[in-house]
């Protein structure tokens, strides 16, 4: 049997395909229209390092009803969720 | 005689409601994972024009834009699947049942009860009460190419032509086997067509190439196959509650306690403990969703039942307008008993470390781990928990 290869850490970024409109904000998330945007917040971390974080996170609900939290790197460009983001749910707190 | 059921796109007709709503239309059942978004069961249009299962969906929608996605309907399909498997058990049959919509029985006990294999096939067809193919041969694999040719009458391949029957029949056949599902794509683009194909290459060079995968796919190719793993027939155990304040997690907690008593005061458990359950819910919206849930022990104690169900109720990816829960598995009608010395758990351990040993030796480092808080206060999710070797 071929030796398991070391996993992706359980919240690792996943790239995500997001829509956003002229001022950034995401209007669709994976081709589901965004109903309303819950929260939104700027990451500024790690700055003191090489892997420094910047990104912008946006929780969003969508018109099914889901919690999904996307995030936009700063860096390098792109669209990101956490694995499990939407499914943490109403009751999760905003981090 | 194995004689094989099957009700193609079992799940995105349950979905959909029924099989005509599917005519000439390209539909996919959407991603149940926003991480990985792949398509579920795509329909015969949507899959003319490219989509096919377990794709992308950025690429199923590149391939065809008017592609529509319908929720997946998870406890319909329970449901449905589980209404077809008792009324194929109600004609005699030992079920194998490795997915909803895809049945296997061996027909050979029932002949005598029926007077001629043709009868209890009608009496299978009878009791599905659905559209659906059944075919027949000396193995479930041979079985099911056989009910995959589509013919109103069932397809019915003797001992003597298996071979040659299955060297005829295409690659895309193996996706019906877990083992070998990921070696399709692979066949395929080296330009394998047929199972015969597949059959003629040397043991030495499959193995070599896929593994034990490879060597699998041989060996149906070959008309070897298993012997049926049937499923045991127990009562359905099932409670479901509507919930008034779909948002309240104190709400759905407690409407998690009622169901739990309600299912212990059930008389069909007969003192049994549960050994495993399945959490599902109603989406206010449209769609369903269910989480199993495997107590590490056979449990009958409702505190300690809420506590593990509980703890699931957090990944409702929507708010839920009905809970229901239901029994899977039933334990040994005997309690759990804890000593009063700390032998057993000693030896309990020593059997855990043995197994994780045994693991890893076959799987790496890798094969076992444990997930550990990382930096729980750090802003960034992907730095809360990571992965460890596991240790008991």
């Amino acid at each position: 049997m071929r030796p398991i290869r070391p996993p992706v850490a359980p919240n690792a970024p996943r790239s995500i395909r997001v829509r956003a409109n002229g001022k950034g904000q995401p209007i669709a998330v994976d081709g589901v229209g965004v109903e309303a945007i819950v929260d939104d917040w700027l990451m500024h971390d790690r700055w003191w390092t090489r892997g420094r974080i910047h990104r912008r996170y946006w929780r969003v609900v969508t018109v099914r009803g889901r919690f999904v939290e996307v995030f936009r790197d700063l860096r390098g460009g792109g669209w990101y969720t956490h694995a499990g983001s939407s499914r943490r749910g109403r009751h999760s707190s905003v981090r | 005689v194995i004689v094989c059921v099957h009700l193609p796109r079992f799940e995105l007709v349950i979905a959909k409601g029924s099989a005509e709503a599917l005519v000439g239309r390209a539909v996919a059942i959407e991603p149940a994972d926003a991480g990985a978004p792949r398509v579920g069961e795509v329909s015969g249009t949507a899959q003319r024009i490219g989509v096919t299962e377990g794709m992308w969906l950025s690429d199923a929608l590149a391939c065809c834009p008017t592609l529509e996605l319908v929720l997946a309907d998870p406890v319909g399909v329970r449901s449905a699947w589980e209404q077809i498997a008792q009324g194929l058990e109600g004609i005699g049959a030992e079920l194998e049942a490795p997915r909803p919509g895809l049945a296997y029985f061996e027909a050979d006990g029932l002949e005598g009860l029926y007077r001629g294999r043709d009868r209890v096939i009608a009496a299978a067809r009878h009791a599905v009460a659905r559209p659906c193919r059944i075919g027949a041969g000396p193995t479930q694999f041979c079985a099911l190419a056989a009910c995959r040719e589509g013919s109103r009458s069932a397809r019915i391949v003797g001992e003597r032509d298996v071979r040659r029957y299955l060297a005829g029949q295409p690659v895309g056949l193996l996706r019906y086997r877990e083992q070998t599902a990921p070696l399709v794509p692979a066949l395929e683009q080296l330009g394998v067509r047929t199972l015969g194909e597949v059959a003629g290459f040397g043991a030495d060079a499959l193995a070599d190439r896929f593994g034990h995968a490879g060597s699998e796919a041989r060996r149906l190719a070959l008309g070897d196959d298993g012997p049926l793993v049937t499923r045991r027939v127990e009562d359905r155990l099932e409670e479901w509650i509507e919930v008034e304040q779909s948002n309240s997690a104190e709400v759905l907690e407690r409407t998690l306690r009622v169901l739990i008593d309600r299912l212990l005061a059930r008389s069909e458990l007969r003192g049994r403990t549960i050994r495993a359950l399945t959490l599902a819910a109603r989406l206010v919206e449209s769609g369903t969703w269910c989480e199993p849930v495997v107590f590490r022990s056979a449990l009958a104690d409702r505190g300690r039942i809420a506590l593990a169900v509980g703890a699931r109720l957090r990944l409702l990816p929507a708010p839920a307008e009905a809970l229901g829960l239901s029994v899977h598995t039933l334990g040994p009608a005997t309690g759990e008993q804890g000593t009063l010395l700390d032998g057993e758990r000693t030896a309990r351990m020593a059997r855990l470390q043995s197994a994780a040993e045994q693991i890893r030796t076959i799987g790496g480092p890798y094969a076992v781990l444990r997930v550990v808080q990382l930096d729980p206060q750090s802003r960034a999710p992907d730095r809360w928990v990571s992965y460890t070797p596991f240790a008991p």
